[in-house]
């Protein structure tokens, strides 16, 4: 036998003798901790040796053998995390550009430490205290991706202030309960946090609150302030106001507007990333572009035979295409002309890409649809610019028009269009595609207990809750009602029953409020799962079919369809 | 290469400790194998004529030696001229599975596998060579399923 290799592990942490999928699981989550260890070791190498070759090799390979294992053993977000790290790093081993800024490195390294920290997204029991998953200390980063939110929270009721954390907690935010003012400055001095919350009514306030919160301000501008307070009188407003309060909130704190606003206060709402659609004969060339875009968070299919960008577009759903000038079966802007033929096509933003330096055949290329013209080489950061930018309008146009006026979600009808384009990509990739069918239990009786206005707020506080409790690759609509679809991709019916089961205990552990009432709402949950179900609409039907069985069998829990 | 034998001894190369763990419990465990693990093409190679597998598994990334460069040495050597190999990798297109068909690979497992499997996948792929008869592999075309 070969001596192990650093870092290895006992082979008595496993029993052969009862290997299964549990087991496994447990294994990877225990050796988890050294995995990361290792990986934080090489990029404190990296940054000492100054990005010396060497170093930079040692993390790619680290980063890479964390995601094969990762996926190995079952751990999906800690292998999307570790992709999402390994790709800079490639780029920059092959010479394909020049190394990430290190907050992006930073950024990205929070990020999977995130992902390895028990959560939905692994496949494991449900946690008992979701909060306690949340509330686990994280280095400070400034990375230009979601790293994490930090709230810290200023209120002199105790057990207010410890309800308000662990609600937060659930919707991802990390909540820091300080006791005075000077707490905050002495906590901002190392990091700056998303918000900061805090009590209005405190008593005895030190009589330079407003001027010192104003320093705060100064100081960190990003930093959003909001205040609560048990007064409804413009007084209590105006008092916030001047303190430099950009929001109010009456208790009791309903939780769901609480998250909605700090959402749209901080810019954190959870997107999925912009699907960027590449197509350039020149493979190097396009896999440079699409980790490029990758690290910047996005997501990228690359496609080097414009005879098939048809069917890549019904797949992927691009919200933008990059497009080569110059193929070798037909011009980037005869392609771009057929796109603008098509209904489907005809919003998609389309940018060329060309070492054409001339204006007259920028222009030429231009009037037949693109939307903007790169000269190559193009540096990344220009790249990400042009991209985002367009990526976002053609985002937000389609938005409006796709998405569900009260939850923000995807429409019925947007939905099951997406359920079609995630099937038909499932069958052309491969891998697994799980729908899960979610439903409130007792909807109509909390309308009659509490009013519409109420149940209209539960909805929306779901909304929110799936957006932040799934990943940024999945997709939830509201099917009907107070009906919720969520499809996860790549996922199996294991994994997905195990992540919805999760969703449901934690969204039953909420209290919603209403005036001074609150009440808790359970979720009934069924899951059907591609290949297996080969159509749209059996999948739909599947999922459904066990959600009804769920709801025969006593609500309030997740079932998968079985024929 | 001598299809006609049952397949006993696996040599397991894989510089990943936990896959390697993982696998290694697997294979002896579901599969009944005797297996040999090595975190490194090198260290593979110096077990060979020790070990005499019947057949190796093989991860294509490592560092130092990678999978390819280690099958050429095994290639060279006279104990391991004619044991077949089976590359591990997350690149299983067409393209890349024909390259390391060319390579001199048997098949192509696509990483990341299912360790409660993978025994299974590895009967498969042995009885497949046991059935292309004593003259050797074909280099069929195609994806490994």
């Amino acid at each position: 036998m070969s001596p192990p290799a650093p870092g290895s592990p006992a082979d008595g942490d496993l029993d052969g003798s009862a290997l299964d999928e549990n087991s496994l699981y447990a294994y990877f989550a225990q050796r988890l901790p050294e995995r990361l260890r290792e990986v934080d070791e090489g990029w404190r190498l990296v940054r000492e040796t100054g990005w010396s070759e060497e170093a930079v090799k040692t993390l790619h390979r680290l980063a890479h053998s964390l995601a094969g294992a990762g996926a190995t053993f079952g751990f999906l977000t800690v292998t999307e995390a570790a992709r999402d790290l390994e790709k800079p790093l490639k780029a920059v081993v092959q010479n394909a550009a020049p190394h990430p800024d290190e907050t992006v490195v930073e950024g990205l390294l929070d990020a999977l430490h995130r992902a390895a920290r028990p959560a939905d997204g692994a496949p494991q029991p449900a946690p008992d205290h979701p909060e306690a998953a949340t509330a686990a200390p994280v280095e400070a980063a400034a990375g230009a991706e979601p790293v994490h939110l930090v709230v810290l929270l200023l209120e002199s009721d105790p057990d207010l202030s410890a309800q308000l954390a662990r609600q937060l907690g659930r919707f991802g935010y990390r909540v820091r309960q300080l006791a005075g003012i000077d707490e905050i400055e002495e906590e901002m001095a190392h990091e700056a946090p998303r918000a900061i919350l805090m009590d209005l009514d405190a008593p005895a306030p030190p009589p330079d609150r407003a001027q010192r919160i104003a320093t705060l301000r100064r100081r960190n501008p990003a930093v959003k302030i909001a205040f609560l307070s048990s007064r409804t009188d413009l007084e209590a407003r105006l008092e916030a106001v001047r303190a430099g309060g950009e929001a109010f909130f009456t208790k009791p704190v309903d939780v769901g507007t609480l998250v909605e606003r700090l959402d749209l206060l901080t810019g954190h709402g959870p997107g999925e990333p912009y699907r960027i659609l590449i197509l350039d004969d020149d493979p190097d060339l396009v896999g440079y572009y699409a980790e490029v875009l990758t690290a910047a968070g996005m997501q990228a299919m690359a496609s080097g035979d414009p005879l098939e960008i048809m069917d890549s577009i019904a797949a992927f759903q691009p919200d933008l295409i990059l497009l080569d000038v110059y193929m070798p079966t037909c011009a980037g802007s005869e392609i771009a002309a057929v796109l603008r033929q098509r209904e489907g096509t005809l919003s998609t933003p389309v940018v060329f890409l060309s070492t054409e330096n001339g204006i007259e055949e920028q222009l030429a290329a231009l009037s037949l649809g693109g939307d903007e013209f790169l000269t190559k080489p193009i540096a990344p950061r220009h790249l990400v610019a042009a991209v985002t930018a367009r990526a976002r309008h053609s985002r937000l146009l389609r938005s409006l028009i796709a998405n569900d006026g009260l939850t923000g979600l995807l429409n019925h009808s947007t939905l099951i269009q997406r359920i079609e384009s995630e099937v038909s990509r499932a069958s052309r990739f491969g891998g697994a595609l799980s729908c899960a069918m979610l439903d409130v239990d007792h909807f109509k009786r909390i309308n009659d207990d509490y009013g519409h206005a109420a149940g209209d707020r539960l909805l929306r506080s779901l909304s929110l809750f799936l957006k932040q409790r799934l990943r940024r690759s999945d997709i939830i609509g509201r099917y009907g009602g107070d009906e919720f679809a969520v499809l996860l991709p790549h996922t199996d019916a294991h994994t997905a029953h195990q992540v919805v089961s999760g969703i449901c205990q934690s969204f039953s552990q909420i209290r919603h409020h209403v005036g001074t009432m609150t009440y808790t709402a359970t979720l009934t949950g069924g899951v059907a799962t591609y290949p297996g179900l080969s159509s749209p609409e059996m999948l739909v039907e599947a999922a459904d079919h066990a959600l009804y069985v769920a709801k025969r069998a006593g609500r309030g829990r997740v079932e998968v369809y079985s024929p | 290469m001598n299809p006609q034998l049952n397949l006993r001894r696996i040599l397991f190369v894989e510089d990943d400790p936990d896959i390697q763990t993982v696998a290694k419990m697997a294979l002896e465990a579901l599969g009944g194998f005797t297996v040999l693990a090595c975190s490194s093409g090198a260290e593979a190679l110096a077990e060979v004529c020790g070990f005499a597998p019947d057949l190796v598994l093989l991860d294509v990334m490592m560092p130092g030696m990678d999978g390819p460069t280690m099958l050429t040495a095994l290639r060279e050597m006279p104990a391991g001229r004619f044991i077949p190999v089976v590359f591990m990798t997350a690149k299983v297109q067409t393209q890349e599975v024909c390259r390391y068909r060319a390579l001199g690979a048997e098949e192509v497992i696509a990483k990341p596998f299912d360790p409660m499997s993978l025994s299974d996948r590895v009967r498969a792929i042995w009885s497949g060579l046991q059935s292309r008869g004593p003259q050797g592999p074909a280099l069929a075309a195609g994806v490994a399923s």
